[in-house]
């Protein structure tokens, strides 16, 4: 089985997957999602001071996929169709990368805003794993 | 109540995709849920636990508390994600409860959602710290395609912020409790619901007990109180108001079956038409059931009818995952 | 430091051969780059393998490496499995280089494998994530061509860069295929066949996606001395250049390009002592139809944003002032992960000699070889030039 996330691991990040807790690094201020590992900017190995962001921000890249989502979500497909990916911008600064839900993802473009929400993001030996997915403001 | 118990703020929520009574007419050549017309579906990412977490979001952004001055939490579902494991612990973790808030489940039946307020009526009775509960019913109900609890089978989430002082005052709870087996019931390792498919076995155990709940919370003080019942469907609901005579409201016309949370929604229903005495009853199969008498009213738009989705026949099997499709490999 | 020579190069057809293993695939890839050299060259000279592989579908199996060069008879020889995603063998070839410039080889083998077309869909799609960055990428819903199509659209919206741009660089590199026999698809298509084929995610279609592939290459990197007893054509490696960078897009300053392709690359160059204008031809990473397009800006074939408008000129044409993918690139000729970047190599070493049948364009001798894996944790750039003495 590839690229499986362990429970464990999956318990590590629900900070993440359910509040999009980001780190702010000491040194140089820099954002980094998730809040782990050397700060992208500055190399700073100092522990993140870690924040909850509102949960609103802008769309800067945006796909809708059709039959080439990875086979966690294969039962989800079926059930929905067409699914949008999108890469956001939070307002504080930091891109995080989420599916779009609760909207007709053709519609919601790049520019748009967002806000965070908790769906289920899949199923995996009878645990279901949920998570923020972004849908449209307003 | 043994000292003040009221509701403090509601929230609630209902997931936007709907689907018509007559696509079912049309699929089926009938439509067999009783007075309902139109029905609310959850996405495929959606479910108890996410109708759950909307609606104590929303109930807490109205309330004064703040999340860390809920000292319980109380979940009361008929589909929750696992027949055995703490549904509850996600529903708190997503929501950032602190470690120490009071996490309880009813599950098994319908009554869960009223259950579940009464919980929370009760923790605030004996909570020395003068924390708020919050209690949540939340529900997705599902039959087989073909029959009319399907039809019927809709979703939504209503949530109570429960404290010692509120616009709404919890005057009384009573419960009622008879013995009328198989009138509708779910399996282990089922997930769709059924029934005994005898009507009139049915409405008398439906009947029987919801009156009785209702009658049994001091018929002094009742005064009229109007009846929100757990609601099935928008028939069965007012056989129990015409056996106790008074009006009855519910949802299920316009939202089909929300289970759990059915009774819950009928308060909403009636704070919408400025009810300021209701006695909510949650009715399980088997049967149980529990009333809560409140007094008092909310205002407010609890519908959500701007930007639902409707959605045809077709969708609706799909997403609620009756349709199994074993082709289409990549 | 001394030198190193490219001696032998050729790889397997790609494309799906449930008959064939790994081992087969790799054992034929090296059969004919050993047939390749023009002198004589006893395996027994190899004395050091870097074979890139990726999962062999999924299987996951250790030692990789010596499991295939075992199969030809070379047990015994040093033997190190490269992962690096679709960069692998590109990676390979660079020990390989460093190796033989280092002096710890004279003769160092650089190739790659892989089976990617004989499990399920499903199971192809499971094990490919894992080149991905799985944990918020994947999780968000993307697969490669997600996460490529977000670099498009944001290329799109910034540079204004076109659907019938991204569908010329398929039109182009299946012109290509249609001459090389090694080709999985190699057939022609119409810019109105690849401008209107279904979605895979928005704006990449069926045709700004290359095919998963199984298939081998096997190249022979030598000293100077090996090369002078054994070649009659002098290819010098002359620049190797390689880089990382985030494996998560999200985590990138931009998503436009890719920072391990400029890095790489200004070391190649700088190694080589050449600059982009001195290439002749390249091999790049189209593993889709935008990954291309934004391979001119970062190789500084064009200037940044102008990928799309570069390739609608013709410049990078068989007929071109710089033809890229003249072997059908990823999109025609196919893409197992683990072979693609020796793959590349296969072409350059072809057409510097003179040897690429159909596809030979005349007078080419420097060429460029761009391998990128997943969205561009990894890339090896390198810089082969003929020489004569």
């Amino acid at each position: 089985m590839g690229a499986y996330i362990s429970l464990p691991s999956w318990r590590r990040s629900l900070d993440q997957r359910y509040r999009l807790v980001v780190g702010e690094c000491p040194d140089c201020g820099a954002l980094s999602f998730p809040p782990e590992g050397a700060c992208h900017n500055c190399g700073s190995e100092a522990d993140f001071d870690e924040f909850e962001p509102v949960g609103t921000g802008e769309i800067v890249a945006h796909t809708v996929v059709e039959g080439a989502l990875p086979p966690e979500f294969s039962e989800f497909e079926k059930k929905v169709g067409a699914v949008g990916v999108v890469l956001v911008e939070l307002d504080e600064g930091v891109r995080v990368p989420g599916m779009l839900t609760d909207c007709d993802p053709y519609t919601t473009e790049r520019g748009d805003r967002v806000e965070k929400v908790a769906r289920r993001l899949y199923e995996q030996e009878g645990v279901v794993r949920y998570g923020y997915k972004f849908r449209p403001i307003g | 109540m043994a000292t003040d118990v009221s509701v403090e703020a509601y929230g609630a929520y209902v997931p936007r995709l709907r689907v018509e009574a007559s696509e079912f007419e049309e699929a089926w050549g009938s439509f067999d849920a009783r007075g309902v017309e139109e029905k609310r579906v959850p996405d495929a990412d959606e479910d108890s636990v996410t109708m759950a977490v909307e609606a104590v979001e929303d109930a807490l952004r109205w309330s004064a508390y703040s999340k860390d001055e809920v000292g319980t939490l109380v979940l009361g579902t008929t589909t929750p994600p696992l027949e055995e494991g703490e549904v509850g612990a996600q529903v708190a973790e997503i929501l950032g409860m602190k470690t120490n808030t009071e996490v309880v489940v009813h599950s098994g039946s319908a009554r869960a959602g009223v259950r579940s307020l009464v919980t929370a009526c009760r923790s605030v009775e004996t909570d020395e710290d003068m924390n708020a509960s919050v209690a949540v019913a939340s529900d997705c109900p599902l039959g087989k395609p073909d029959d009319s609890i399907d039809h019927a089978g809709g979703a939504g989430a209503v949530a109570f912020v429960v404290g010692e002082e509120g616009d709404v005052n919890v005057k009384d709870t009573a419960s009622y409790t008879q013995e009328f087996s198989g009138t509708r019931f779910r399996e282990r390792g089922e997930k769709a619901v059924k029934k005994y498919g005898a009507t009139a076995y049915e409405r008398d155990a439906y009947t029987t007990v919801v009156s009785g709940a209702y009658e049994a919370i001091s018929p002094n003080d009742t005064q009229n109180a109007v009846l929100a019942p757990t609601a099935p469907d928008a028939d069965m609901p007012y056989r129990a108001g015409r056996a106790v005579g008074t009006d009855v409201y519910e949802t299920a016309s316009s939202m089909g079956d929300t289970g759990a949370a059915s009774a819950l929604f009928g308060v909403l229903e009636g704070w919408q038409k400025d009810e300021d005495n209701v006695v909510a009853v949650g009715y399980g199969d088997g049967a149980s059931a529990d009333a809560v008498r409140l007094s008092g009213s909310f205002s407010g738009n609890w519908k959500h009818d701007t930007g639902t989705k409707k959605i045809t026949y077709t969708e609706y099997l799909r997403r609620r995952g009756h349709v199994v499709d074993e082709g289409g490999d990549a | 430091m001394r030198d190193a020579y490219l001696v032998g190069a050729a790889q397997t057809e790609f494309g799906a051969f449930p008959r064939e293993s790994y081992r087969s695939l790799f054992a034929e890839a090296f059969r004919k780059s050993m047939k390749s050299v023009d002198g004589e060259l006893e395996k027994t000279e190899i004395d050091e393998a870097f074979v890139g592989n990726l999962g062999i579908g999924g299987r996951q199996i250790g030692l990789a490496g010596p499991a295939v060069t075992e199969h030809v008879g070379l047990a015994g020889t040093p033997c190190t499995r490269v992962e690096n995603a679709c960069a692998a063998s590109g990676s390979a070839l660079r020990h390989a280089v460093t190796a033989v410039r280092a002096g710890t080889a004279d003769v160092a083998l650089a190739g790659g494998y892989e089976v990617m077309t004989d499990m399920s869909g499903e199971r192809t799609r499971r094990w490919l994530g894992v080149s991905g960055e799985t944990e918020w990428e994947r999780m968000a819903g993307t697969t490669f061509a997600g996460v490529y199509a977000l670099m498009a659209d944001a290329h799109m919206a910034e540079h204004g860069t076109t659907r019938e741009q991204l569908s010329q660089v398929a039109v182009k590199n299946h012109s290509n295929g249609a001459k090389n026999p090694k080709a999985h698809l190699g057939f022609e298509c119409s810019l109105d066949d690849a401008v209107s084929a279904g979605t895979v995610a928005d704006p990449l279609n069926l045709y700004d996606c290359c095919p998963t592939s199984d298939g081998a290459s096997v190249v022979l990197v030598a000293s100077r001395d090996v090369a002078e007893r054994v070649s009659d054509t002098q290819i010098h490696a002359a620049g190797t250049g390689q880089a990382s960078s985030c494996v998560g897009l999200f985590r990138r300053p931009s998503i436009k390009s890719i920072p391990a392709t400029r890095d790489a690359a200004e070391e190649a160059y700088d190694d080589a002592g050449v600059s982009s204008d001195d290439i002749d031809f390249a091999e790049v990473h189209d593993c889709f139809s935008i990954a291309e397009i934004i391979a001119y800006e970062d190789l500084g074939f064009c200037d940044e944003g102008d990928g799309g408008e570069f390739v609608e000129s013709g410049a990078t044409e068989r007929d071109g002032e710089l033809p890229v993918n003249l072997s059908g690139g990823l999109k025609s000729k196919g893409h197992p992960i683990g072979a693609t970047g020796t793959g590349q190599v296969v072409e350059v070493f072809e057409q510097i000699r003179g040897e690429a049948g159909e596809r030979q364009v005349e007078g080419l001798e420097r060429g460029l070889t761009h391998n990128v894996g997943g969205s561009g944790g990894a890339v090896a750039v390198h810089v082969f030039e003929k020489e004569a003495w």
